[in-house]
């Protein structure tokens, strides 16, 4: 009977343990494409990533990181990712790949990235316009698309942006620079709303323009996370964006082995509580 | 003959002395004049816009398009950037990144031939007789609203369908040297108008529409004080233009020709230039050029014909 009740013991362990949440279930998969890029040599935008490869790396709360992913492999892996609250996140250099967005200037048709987009996951973009496809096969209708707002654009070279509160914290190898395709703040509209700003024109959250920073969808969960859109510049691209991941990023989709009611909204809480 | 009492011609003779005095007087102001001015023009600085702010602007029409093009006689002109003005942009663009400007690096006098340039970017009107002409299937031709309007310039997104147009036209696009000649004159000024930037003088709306009276591009030749020394309008801003040589960024750098240059054999796309309607201050840049995958800047053009010897 001892041995009955041991054995039962054991095999009930073994079934919690199987059962239980792994520590992956929220941790966060991420997609690096370089195949086609804009505003940035494909050179640079290799560099770039690999920096970026390099620092997120065997960190926590990332479980695959995909460098240089070819096109051919984007698609299946953005349908594998959508799924929802996945937090997932793709990251781009001044194009969208086609095979996840082949509609064009069609505003009427889903696409798998707006799919992935609206399942909770993420985009990162630097270099040229969010969504401005190759070869102009998008234009502003990429953007527009994607957020569901008719007027969104992201015009406004030279557009000074001076290191935020938060930019300071977080991404300290931001500098004040001078961006060419802001995140226009003021034309936000439906759910979407500006989650943190590591850079705007006044330096501060509540500003017209910014770069870099995330916009979120409070209704879907999706981020949209903007670096460094300038045309022909050095920039720590790689740097930055891996600190947004890091130091933000996530903890903010609970990607972090650590207790929810401890640090998570100590940081996400206390910058809402700056705005 | 005519006679006349000793009083009168006493009278005569003191008028026609008079009138003598007058007309000396008038040479030696004159002649003053003459000296002043040309000791003006030798002391002058070379970067003054006044040496070839004034210059008399010399037209043609071509009769297949209907364009005006202004004359852009021959000779010397500083092409791309200098440290010293490299310098000047830490002050008036604190926030860029010098390396930045190592395409446009180093500056150098450039030689042209004279050549006539189209005085406005080519129309909507013009680009869609080219294509009722000729049957010609655009690659990537914005003939939609806000950009297809007659008189605005024509959005041609591809280097290809502006060639051919410039062959229908009996023309051909400028190339890179001839483009930032009939910007900037012979005195390497930073924008077409002189080196003081004035948001008044381009189609420009950073972003925020309707700062220049138009939301995107605009009616060509709305902005004639910023015309450039030779009279081409809108040569900063409404859209970029394209120009005939392949873009390399280390091209300055190997020691191109310096009489006639027409950019490198081959290269990462085609160089653009002046800078768009959303674009302000650093992208209208006479000497600054793009090139690669042009993404989101807007594009149209404008063609050249060489000027006929002796011009």
């Amino acid at each position: 009977m001892r041995v009955f009740i041991a054995v039962a013991g054991i095999l009930c362990a073994a079934t919690l343990l199987l059962l239980a949440p792994t520590a992956d279930a929220n941790k966060v998969d991420i997609f690096i494409y370089t195949d086609t890029v804009q505003w940035i040599g494909q050179a640079q935008a290799v560099e770039e990533a690999e920096i970026l490869a390099d620092l997120l790396d065997g960190q926590d709360g990332i479980a695959e990181l995909i460098l240089h992913g070819p096109s051919k492999q984007v698609e299946k892996w953005t349908k594998d990712h959508t799924v929802d609250n996945g937090h997932h996140l793709i990251v781009m250099f001044g194009d969208v790949p086609v095979e996840i967005y082949d509609v064009g200037k069609d505003a009427k048709k889903e696409t798998v990235a707006e799919e992935f987009l609206d399942a909770g996951n993420s985009f990162s973009n630097s270099a040229d316009y969010f969504f401005w496809g190759v070869g102009g096969r998008n234009e502003e209708a990429g953007i527009k698309n994607m957020m569901d707002i008719p007027n969104m654009v992201q015009w406004d070279d030279n557009t000074a942006m001076k290191v935020t509160k938060e930019g300071k914290e977080l991404t300290p190898s931001l500098d004040d620079y001078a961006t060419d395709r802001p995140f226009h703040l003021d034309l936000l509209d439906n759910d979407w709303v500006l989650e943190v700003a590591f850079a705007t024109e006044t330096g501060s959250q509540k500003a017209d323009r910014c770069d870099p920073c995330i916009v979120h969808n409070t209704k879907t969960n999706g981020r949209l996370i903007q670096v460094y859109q300038t045309a022909n510049q050095d920039d720590p691209k790689g740097e930055v964006i891996a600190e947004i991941i890091l130091n933000y990023y996530l903890e903010v989709v609970g990607a972090l082995d650590v207790d929810p009611q401890d640090k998570l909204p100590t940081l996400w809480g206390d910058i809402k509580r700056r705005r | 003959m005519k006679t006349c009492l000793q009083t009168d011609c006493l009278i005569i003779r003191k008028y026609a002395f008079a009138e003598l005095r007058m007309k000396l007087t008038t040479i030696r102001i004159l002649f003053t004049l003459l000296i002043l001015s040309l000791l003006v023009f030798a002391c002058h600085d070379p970067i003054d816009p006044v040496l070839v702010g004034n210059l008399p602007i010399k037209t043609i029409t071509t009769p297949k398009d209907n364009a005006v093009m202004v004359y852009v006689p021959a000779g010397e002109f500083l092409m791309g950037t200098s440290d010293a003005e490299i310098e000047h942009y830490k002050e008036i663009f604190p926030l860029r990144d010098i390396a930045r400007y190592d395409n446009e690096r180093p500056q150098r006098t450039v030689y042209l031939d004279a050549f006539y340039i189209d005085k406005f970017e080519v129309t909507n009107q013009q680009f869609k007789q080219f294509l009722a002409e000729t049957g010609y299937e655009p690659k990537h031709y914005l003939d939609r609203l806000p950009y297809n309007v007659p008189n605005l310039p024509a959005t041609v997104l591809d280097w290809d369908d502006a060639v051919a147009y410039a062959n229908w036209a009996g023309k051909r696009l400028p190339t890179e040297a001839e483009w930032e000649k009939a910007a900037r004159g012979t005195d390497g000024r930073i924008w077409p108008w002189g080196n003081e930037w004035d948001d008044t003088k381009l189609s420009g709306n950073d972003g925020r529409g309707h700062r220049d009276g138009y939301r995107e591009t605009a009616p060509v030749g709305q902005f004639p004080q910023g015309a450039s020394p030779y009279g081409a309008h809108d040569m900063a801003g409404n859209l970029w233009e394209w120009v005939s040589d392949w873009y390399d960024p280390n091209y300055y750098r190997t020691s191109p020709p310096n009489i006639n240059p027409k950019g490198p054999e081959t290269g990462d796309g085609h160089v653009l230039k002046g800078g768009g309607w959303a674009e302000n201050l650093d992208f209208t840049r006479c000497a600054n050029r793009l090139g690669g995958e042009p993404g989101s800047l807007l594009r149209g053009f404008r063609c050249v014909i060489d000027a006929p010897l002796g011009e």
